[in-house]
């Protein structure tokens, strides 16, 4: 476990210079949006719609600067040579990116019960299930990085970062246009469904990894 | 002597290139020379003994042990220097130390220290900063400081200047006093290994053309030069390559006492690893 910490320390001393960037965007976004955002009784609503977006961007975004590192140094190939085995280096990238969303989640949940003005607050509920959809994609996602390399999964990402801007307004409008009910979203932040999402999104979580593991097992670096 | 490291029939195609049917092995207590031109196999095989490639076909056997052996147990035993370096750029000297020690069960922190201060290596600094020859030298720290018994080398004097390079042969010669340890060293620097290689192998299109003691290569092997019109069919068979001019031959033989008395008035000189190694390279393209 000792080895899989030291890879996963490894990734985050990769990104130090853009880690505070990013946390500081998940602060200054919700509330520039909160500060813009009318008629004010409706922000506290548009939690989910807010935090899912930014969440995944950014966990992604953290993600994508890591493998770029990665990617320009072929550091994973002097570590695969060494006792950490291709095994460790896996399951460190997984738990990396889990650290990272728990991060982010935190960092918004905390500033959100900071601030003493109207903003798009979140429970852990809607953190759940934006755990579940991240994992749904990120699982895939990585599936795909370790089978092909990252260089040429990347594109995918790209399209998510631009897609994202268009993706927040968008759903914005069709919250306020009824299209997408606040209150079916509301209904689904139970505590059951919250804590299906969460299982639901580590089980995902653990499959993809099991498969990345196998995949890499057998690829030549 | 025991054997660090038995190769056999190792095969692997890797998009047009084709590792044929490797085979060689590595005994405790010597350097060996591994010589090729650039793209002769010599950064595929490396990978595939450190387990960055997979093989298609074929066994690697380190210390003797079966091919079930416990990998993580064998890595323990290894050092390596890759070529591309692979080392994180934005991290310190002190960081990436951090990460390698913490894959090896046999660290010695004191021994890295040591070599630090050897190479004039400051813990604080960013490996970014480093020259080539700094970067090879820390390499050389990260990979001597878990008490390797094999060390695998890849191009490590390549791009160094003399200096350098001589620095790094005194080093592994250092690393070799113990007597049971073994280094495998790819080059296609040949005049690095006149000095401190004790077997040579020789990899070219994919395969090994040669594995042989260097001592028993240079004393077989003689530089040939001599008038043109003394060639014949049968003298010509005697070399493995040569090279004709207006004014006369010069060619690589390992027939000798034959060339002599055929060619009595012929110049034998003594050859050098790299006369040799151009000599088996020049006949298989010919």
């Amino acid at each position: 476990m000792n080895m899989v910490f030291c890879l996963v320390k490894k990734d985050f001393l990769l990104v130090r210079k853009a880690l505070p960037l990013v946390l500081a965007f998940v602060i200054v976004y919700p509330i520039v949006y909160a500060v813009e955002f009318e008629p004010k009784e409706a922000i506290e609503s548009m939690g989910p719609v807010i935090f899912g977006p930014l969440a995944s961007l950014c966990t992604f975004m953290i993600y994508h600067n890591i493998s770029l590192e990665e990617q320009k140094h072929r550091g994973t190939q002097l570590l695969a040579a060494t006792p950490y085995g291709r095994r460790k280096i896996v399951i460190a990238k997984y738990l990396t990116l889990l650290v990272t969303y728990i991060m982010i989640a935190t960092t918004y949940v905390a500033i959100s019960r900071l601030i003493p003005f109207e903003f798009p607050r979140v429970d852990w509920r809607a953190v759940s299930i934006v755990f579940l959809c991240l994992s749904v994609f990120l699982g895939v996602y990585l599936l795909m990085a370790f089978k092909f390399g990252y260089a040429k999964v990347q594109v995918v990402g790209y399209l998510l970062v631009f897609a994202t801007p268009i993706l927040i307004s968008r759903l914005k409008r069709w919250a306020e246009s009824g299209i997408i009910s606040l209150r079916l979203m509301e209904s689904l932040s139970t505590t059951g469904f919250g804590l299906t999402a969460l299982a639901l999104g580590a089980l995902i979580g653990m499959i993809s990894c099991v498969i990345s593991i196998d995949i890499f097992e057998r690829k030549d670096l | 002597m025991s054997k660090a490291l038995e190769v056999s029939n190792l095969n692997k195609s890797l998009g047009g290139f084709r590792l044929k049917n490797i085979s060689f092995s590595l005994e405790l207590g010597c350097i060996t020379g591994f010589v090729g031109a650039n793209g002769a196999g010599k950064t595929t095989t490396i990978k595939l003994l450190l387990d960055l490639l997979k093989k298609d076909s074929g066994q690697i056997r380190y210390f003797g042990e079966g091919s079930g052996a416990d990998l993580t147990r064998v890595k323990n035993r290894l050092g390596f220097v890759l070529d591309e370096g692979c080392l994180y750029d934005c991290l310190t000297i002190a960081e990436m130390k951090n990460l390698v020690a913490s894959a090896y069960s046999d660290w010695d922190d004191g021994e890295f220290r040591k070599r630090l201060r050897q190479f004039s290596l400051d813990p604080k600094q960013k490996i970014t900063t480093l020259s080539r020859g700094m970067r090879t030298k820390f390499a050389l720290s990260l990979a001597l400081s878990h008490h390797a018994d094999l060390l695998i080398m890849d191009e490590p004097t390549s791009g160094l200047d003399p200096l350098v390079r001589s620095e790094l042969l005194d080093i592994l010669l250092e690393y070799m006093k113990t007597g049971d340890r073994c280094v495998l060293f790819s080059t296609h620097i040949v005049s690095d290994l006149e000095r401190v290689a004790d077997a040579l192998i020789l990899i070219d299109q994919g395969e090994i053309i040669l594995q042989e003691d260097k001592d028993a290569l240079l004393d077989t092997h003689r530089i040939v030069k001599g008038d043109k019109d003394k060639l014949s069919e049968q003298t010509r068979a005697l070399f493995m390559n040569l090279r004709e001019t207006d004014y006369g031959f010069e060619g690589l033989t390992d027939e000798a006492e034959a060339v002599q008395k055929r060619i009595p008035d012929a110049l034998i000189e003594k050859a050098s690893i790299e006369d040799i190694f151009l000599g088996y390279t020049r006949r298989r393209m010919s």
